[in-house]
C-alpha cells in the first residue's frame, strides 16, 4: 500500500516537474539564440547568425537582443530583417513560386496516380497471376529514375556545398583577419584561438605570431607570450614587431630583459614605426643608462 | 496506359531532380543579391568625433555610403577612391559607417587614409550596417536624392563602378 502511494506521489511530482518545465518562458539569451538560428549570417557562407563570430553575425545577435528588449515579437523581428535583406536572410525562406511548384509536383503526381494504382492492384482472375509480371518489370524504371534523382541531388549538394565557414571582409577563411576582428570586438580569447589556428596552418606567419603574443599579453599571459616569441625573436633579431611584442611581454616577467629587448627594437624599427616614440619615451625616462640614441 | 509507369517516373523524378538542383545551386552564391523592398534607410547616430548626425540631413543630394572598419585591409585600398569622390564629384555626398571598431584605431585609419573630409558614423554594435542591409566590409551603397538605396557594391570599390553608377544621379 505504502509502495503504491509512494509511486503515485512520485508520478505526480514528475508530472508537475514536466508541466513546470513546459510552462517555463525561454530567457532573453535563449530567444536571441533561437531567432539568430533562423537568420543567415550576412558575411558568412551557409551558416546562421547563431553559429558564427563574424562581425555581421555578432551584429545580428545584438540587434535581435535589442529588439527583444524593446518588446518586439519574433515574427516582427524576422520581418525587420526581411525588409532589409529580402527572403535571402532567412535560412528557411517561405516556400513560394517555382520551388513550391517543384516540390509539390511530385506529390501531386503520386496523389493522381493512387486511384490508377488501386485499380491495377485489383485481385486478378484465378490462374492469371502471370499477367502481373510485366507490371512489376515496368516499375523498375520508376525506381531507377527515383534513385537516380536522389543520388544526383546528393552528389550535387556534396560537390557544391563546401563546409560552412565564417568569412570576414573579402578574406574568406583568413584566421588572422578573424583574429583582428575578434580582438577589436573585445573577444581576446577568440582572437587567441584564431591566431593559433593561423600558426597551425602557417607556422612561419610572422604577423600571426606577433598578434598572438599581443593577445596573450592582453589576457594576462605574458610569460606564455615570452616563451612563444623568445626563440623566434632570437632568430629574427631584426624583426621589429616581434621584438616589440617580446619586449612588452618581458616587461611584465623580466623587466630588465624587457627594456633591453625594447632597446633592440629601437635599433631595428623602420622610420615612422608608430611605436617608436612611445618606446623611446619609456626607455628614456626609465633607463637612460642604456645609452640610447634617442635624438634620432 | 501501358506507358503509364514511365510517364509517372518522369513526372515524379524530373521535378525532384530540378528541385534538388535549384536548392543546391541557387543558394547564397556571391553576387546573387535579390533586392529587398525599396527602402530609405534611417541612419542616425554620432560621428567618430562625437557629433550627432542623421542621414536625413543629406536629402537633396545623392549619397555614397561606405561601410568600413580599420581591421579591414580592402577598406584601406578603396579609401583613396572615396576621398577623391568626395573631393571631385560635385553634388555627391560621401558618408562612412565605421563597423564594430575601436575608436582609436578608426581615427588612426582616417588620419592615415586622409578621409577626414567627410563624416563617419560610429557603428559599434553593427545596427547601422544592418539597417542598410550590409553583407560585410567593405560595402558601398548609393542613395538617390530622396534617400532611397538605388545600388550597392559588395566588396572593394572600383573607379569603374563609380563612373557607371554615380553620374546618372547627378544634374545634367
Amino acid at each position: 500500500m505504502m509502495a503504491r502511494l509512494a509511486a503515485l506521489i512520485l508520478t505526480v511530482l514528475a508530472a508537475l516537474a514536466l508541466w513546470n518545465s513546459a510552462q517555463r518562458e525561454p530567457g532573453l539569451a535563449e530567444r536571441t539564440h533561437d531567432l539568430a538560428a533562423m537568420v543567415r549570417c550576412p558575411d558568412c557562407s551557409g551558416v546562421s547568425a547563431a553559429e558564427s563570430s563574424s562581425a555581421m553575425a555578432l551584429s545580428v545577435r545584438a540587434e535581435i537582443e535589442r529588439l527583444l528588449r524593446a518588446g518586439v515579437g519574433d515574427d516582427d523581428i524576422l520581418r525587420h530583417f526581411r525588409q532589409r535583406y529580402g527572403d535571402w536572410i532567412l535560412l528557411s525562406p517561405p516556400m513560394t513560386g517555382l520551388p513550391l511548384a517543384l516540390w509539390a509536383l511530385p506529390a501531386a503526381a503520386v496523389l493522381a496516380l493512387m486511384p490508377l494504382a488501386a485499380r491495377r492492384r485489383r485481385p486478378p482472375p484465378r490462374g492469371s497471376s502471370a499477367a502481373y509480371a510485366p507490371v512489376a518489370a515496368k516499375t523498375v524504371p520508376v525506381v531507377a529514375l527515383g534513385v537516380l534523382a536522389v543520388v544526383a541531388g546528393a552528389v550535387v549538394i556534396r560537390v557544391s556545398h563546401e563546409p560552412a565557414r565564417p568569412v570576414t571582409a573579402d578574406q574568406p577563411d583568413d584566421p588572422v583577419a578573424r583574429g583582428r576582428l575578434l580582438a577589436s570586438a573585445g573577444d581576446h580569447e577568440g582572437a587567441v584561438r584564431a591566431y593559433r589556428e593561423a600558426l597551425r596552418r602557417r607556422p612561419d606567419d610572422r604577423a600571426a605570431l606577433s598578434l598572438l603574443g599581443l593577445q596573450l599579453i592582453e589576457t594576462g599571459r605574458a610569460a606564455e607570450a615570452v616563451s612563444l616569441l623568445r626563440k623566434v625573436a632570437d632568430r629574427r633579431s631584426r624583426d621589429a614587431d616581434l621584438l616589440l611584442v617580446l619586449g612588452t611581454a618581458q616587461l611584465a616577467t623580466e623587466p630588465e630583459r624587457g627594456r633591453r629587448t625594447l632597446a633592440r627594437f629601437l635599433t631595428v624599427a623602420p622610420a615612422g614605426h608608430p611605436a617608436v616614440p612611445r618606446i623611446r619615451d619609456l626607455l628614456l625616462h626609465s633607463v637612460p643608462r642604456y645609452g640610447l640614441n634617442v635624438g634620432t | 496506359m501501358r506507358r503509364l509507369p514511365a510517364v509517372v517516373a518522369v513526372v515524379v523524378a524530373l521535378p525532384m531532380l530540378v528541385a534538388v538542383l535549384v536548392h543546391a545551386l541557387g543558394d547564397d552564391r556571391e553576387g546573387t543579391w535579390i533586392a529587398p523592398e525599396r527602402r530609405r534607410p534611417d541612419l542616425s547616430g554620432h560621428t567618430l568625433d562625437g557629433r550627432p548626425f542623421t542621414l536625413a540631413g543629406l536629402r537633396g543630394s545623392p549619397v555614397l555610403v561606405t561601410v568600413w572598419a580599420s581591421w579591414c585591409d580592402p577598406c584601406r585600398e578603396e579609401f583613396p577612391l572615396l576621398v577623391a569622390a568626395a573631393r571631385d564629384l560635385r553634388g555627391v555626398r560621401v558618408l562612412g559607417v565605421d563597423l564594430r571598431d575601436a575608436a582609436g584605431a578608426a581615427r588612426a585609419f582616417l588620419t592615415e587614409t586622409g578621409a577626414t573630409s567627410f563624416p563617419h558614423l560610429s557603428d559599434p554594435d553593427g545596427r547601422l550596417a544592418l539597417e542598410l542591409g550590409a553583407r560585410g566590409v567593405p560595402e558601398t551603397f548609393l542613395l538617390d536624392r530622396d534617400g532611397f538605396v538605388v545600388d550597392r557594391l559588395i566588396g572593394t570599390l572600383t573607379p569603374g563602378w563609380i563612373e557607371a553608377h554615380v553620374p546618372p544621379l547627378l544634374d545634367p
